[in-house]
């Protein structure tokens, strides 16, 4: 029985994977979706075949994860970077003429 | 002629917001030189435009104002649209013909990153690498990226700054994640499963 039901998933999941657009296309659609609301068709076909297929589902999760950990960055990161003693002593004598 | 009289303490701007102004400029132009040069330009344009300042904001807010119109010229220079418009990505992670055509390359496909809240140690390295790979992008499209990632600026506000259409706009920004997630693959990924095995 439970042969069958596997056997049915992985066809239903082809048969998404060959009705869903092909990854490189979803892949740009989930990078878009990072900067503008997409269409309802868009985001239904984004979910089907992220379902069916694991690399885009990981690219997902992976765009989440680089763009969680770039909200991070900040000046703040950089507090061993410092305009050296000559640079300020050169950017003040030129503020006096 | 009478010299112009400089604003008190102007020479103390350098040593109180120097060091904030060149980090700021830093991060986002990724070249030393350049950072300086800007955060210069910021001290001489603020001297000229003192009288405008209307004390409405702190004297940092106002110093980072300048200096953020000041990256943003430059950003416009270096986002020529032809460019853009006419690059083809030379690194390809589908296959680009046959019954696979569109498919993930299998050399190519993304690894399960998962990290788990108390990997501290593995979050540090991720964030590392991420400022590695962030720091190799081609500075025409880690511009763009930039204003949108770290300052969070939306898409319209974007192109009208940069003068660029939105279709190029995400058209960059899709480049610059697959870059990132490419890099990260290989020096993060990568380099944990070779420690791994």
């Amino acid at each position: 029985m439970q042969s069958i039901v596997t056997s049915v998933k992985k066809i239903v999941m082809k048969l998404i994977a060959m009705a869903t657009p092909s990854c490189d296309v979803i892949t740009h659609k989930i990078s878009e979706s990072f900067d503008r609301q997409l269409s309802l068709w868009d985001r239904v076909r984004i979910r089907l075949h992220v379902w069916s297929c694991v690399f885009c589902e990981r690219y997902r999760r992976q765009l989440i994860m680089i763009n969680d950990f770039l909200q991070k960055i900040s000046e703040e990161d950089l507090s061993d970077v410092h305009l050296s003693a000559e640079k300020k002593e050169r950017i003040k004598e030129s503020m006096k003429h | 002629m009478e010299s112009k009289k400089l604003p008190e303490n102007s020479a103390l701007w350098v040593d109180e917001h120097g060091d904030f102004l060149y980090r700021y400029a830093y991060l986002r132009v990724n070249s030393k030189n350049l950072a300086e040069d800007l955060v210069q330009d910021t001290f001489l344009s603020a001297l000229k435009s003192y009288d405008s300042f209307g004390q409405r904001s702190s004297i940092r807010t106002w110093l980072v104002s300048i200096l953020r119109n000041k990256i943003i010229d430059h950003y416009r220079k270096t986002v020529r649209r032809k460019d853009i418009e006419v690059e083809t990505d030379p690194d390809h992670d589908f296959y680009e013909e046959g019954p696979m055509a569109g498919r993930w390359r299998e050399d190519r496909t993304p690894g399960d990153w998962d990290l788990h809240p108390g990997e501290a140690l593995r979050q540090n390295e991720f964030m590392r690498i991420l400022r590695q790979c962030l720091e190799i992008l081609p500075e025409r499209i880690s511009s763009v990226f930039i204003l949108r990632e770290i300052d969070g600026q939306n898409s319209e506000e974007i192109c009208k700054e940069l003068d660029i259409s939105p279709s190029n706009l995400w058209v960059i920004l899709h480049r610059a994640r697959t870059q990132l997630r490419r890099c990260l693959e290989r020096d993060w990924f990568g380099k944990k499963q070779q420690k791994d095995l």
